[in-house]
């Protein structure tokens, strides 16, 4: 059965487009080719973000996305597809009505 | 029967990050009784290097490096800097030594200030109160 994202899909946020969103986003912050960068890499492992790397890349989205990232998002995701799904929520919950 | 009245236990840990993980240090004795009570058992964790030491401190130094060159970079004073993101002074003062590994929101705030002071440098102006 396929996994969905209910409350992204019921507000008609794209995920492809967060998912190139993100990594575009990503691929600046570090410095490195967007197309190199999977939905499986983990920030910290496989990309060696360290903890201003997160912090700065959650700024970097509030921008990108116009959405509020909470505090708890460093915490929270860890893989790329994490941080996708988190921006996908986030635009569905503070998205305008 | 008496309804027993239920305390709050303090566990003594210190907060670290590694690799962008947090972890909490706690006495081994008191971990050992913690497994015990959960009844679960404590594997040894995988870490791409030989030390965990040696790489917890080389991250937090790393981060620690990298906040006080920002800072410097558009001349706040170590004062300013936690003044402006409302961190105390001594906070900071063990961020920029190593001694401590700020949380998100910590950093959230400092890197708030060193952008908003780069901001002003590239405007050519000076940095906002």
């Amino acid at each position: 059965m396929q996994a969905r994202n209910s409350s992204a899909q019921a507000t008609g946020v794209d995920r492809e487009k967060v998912f190139q969103g993100v990594v575009g986003v990503v691929a600046e912050q570090l410095g490195v080719a967007a197309d190199t960068i999977r939905p499986g890499d983990s920030l910290t492992g496989d990309l060696g973000c360290d903890s201003l790397d997160i912090v700065e890349i959650s700024m970097l989205l509030e921008e990108e996305f116009d959405i509020v990232v909470p505090d708890t998002f460093g915490e929270e995701l860890r893989t790329i597809a994490q941080v996708t799904d988190g921006v996908a929520r986030l635009l569905a919950e503070q998205s305008p009505a | 029967m008496a309804k027993t009245r239920t305390t709050k236990t303090t566990i003594p840990c210190t907060r670290l990050e590694l690799a962008g993980i947090r972890y909490a240090i706690i006495p081994e004795s008191l971990f050992e009784d913690l497994c015990r009570r959960a009844k679960v058992s404590p594997v040894a964790a995988e870490t791409p290097s030989a030390s965990l030491s040696t790489e917890l401190a080389e991250d937090t130094l790393s981060l620690a490096e990298k906040l006080v060159r920002r800072r410097q970079a558009v001349g706040l004073s170590q004062a300013e800097l936690a003044r402006r993101a409302g961190v105390r002074p001594e906070t900071l003062n063990r961020i920029e030594r190593g001694r401590t590994t700020p949380d998100f929101a910590t950093i959230r705030k400092l890197v708030v200030v060193i952008d908003a002071a780069v901001r002003a440098v590239t405007d050519g102006k000076t940095a906002p109160d």
